[in-house]
């Protein structure tokens, strides 16, 4: 009986040692906030990155995108999408960031298909690189396209010449990998509310 | 199946103008044509495809050419990314 007794008291000194050991390690690895020191460190260095990650994300807003009736022609739009990038501020002069679109257009037409067109302009008069949505209900049926479709939604580029092969291309990669998506190029052709678009295509781009 | 590697010369990289000039040579071509860049296989004869992937300068691709007139298409892939597609 009193071996017993002995036995069980050694048994439940052992287990508690256990625990407090346990609870002792535990405390010594959390901080007083609860979190984990290295956690801490991991999170504050996964903010910095999302911030700086925000920094270089375009973002595309409903004053970004503009639904129109009818263009006389492929220049007429891309003058709309010029003088309006400079009202916006991602630009400072409309005849430069026109020159830019011009240029490009000569040097192969911009017009893909199924209605779209990705005009841009690489030029240094852009101070902030950006997108804007041009939605024509009529179409353009001058800007020659691969699959001779009147252009009816243009998604412009705008970036620097300086950042043409890093924020341009990359900007140009999202656009066509959305253009790949047949509920994207639905969405953009049926809808006209310009706060859904810019929703739609922000999703896109970042 | 034939392929070889070759490196993107274009300063701004694949956009484009030179997706569309190596899709549009690739199309006149009977073979299946893919580009491999290091984290993505495209169709080498879509214009948009190319554009999606963003390749950027400097990038060592590799292009498989499967088909009929593959050796003719392999070259000619080649010696346009070499030459700067264009540019």
């Amino acid at each position: 009986m009193e071996l017993g007794v002995a036995i069980a008291v050694i048994i439940g000194l052992a287990i508690g040692g256990v625990l407090v050991v346990s609870f002792e390690n535990r405390k010594r690895n959390t901080s007083p906030s609860g979190v984990s020191a290295s956690k801490t460190s991991s999170v504050v260095q996964q903010d910095q990155s999302k911030d700086e990650h925000r920094a270089n994300e375009v973002l595309v807003s409903a004053a970004h995108v503009f639904c129109t009736e009818s263009f006389a022609s492929r220049d007429d739009a891309l003058s709309f999408i010029s003088n309006n990038a400079v009202k916006l501020g991602m630009a400072d002069d409309p005849d430069a960031l026109m020159c830019a679109f011009i240029k490009r257009e000569s040097e192969g037409s911009t017009a893909m298909m199924d209605g779209f067109a990705i005009p841009h302009a690489k030029t240094d008069a852009v101070k902030n690189a950006g997108v804007i949505v041009l939605k024509v209900t009529e179409g353009i049926s001058a800007w020659e396209s691969v699959d001779h479709q009147p252009v009816t939604c243009a998604i412009a580029l705008l970036a620097p010449e300086s950042k043409a092969g890093t924020t341009h291309i990359k900007l140009l990669s999202e656009v066509a990998q959305a253009l790949m998506d047949e509920d994207f190029r639905r969405t953009l052709k049926n809808e006209t509310d310009p706060e859904l678009i810019a929703d739609v295509v922000n999703v896109r781009l970042n | 199946m034939v392929s070889e590697k070759a490196t993107l010369v274009n300063p701004q990289g694949l956009h484009m103008r030179p997706a569309g000039l190596f899709a549009s040579t690739m199309g006149k071509f009977a073979s299946e044509v893919t580009v491999v860049a290091p984290d993505k296989e495209v169709n080498g004869k879509s214009p948009m495809a190319l554009m999606a992937a963003g390749i950027p300068c400097g990038t060592e691709v590799e292009v498989k050419c499967d088909g009929a007139d593959e050796q003719e298409a392999l070259a000619a892939a080649i010696e346009l990314i070499k030459s700067g597609l264009g540019e």
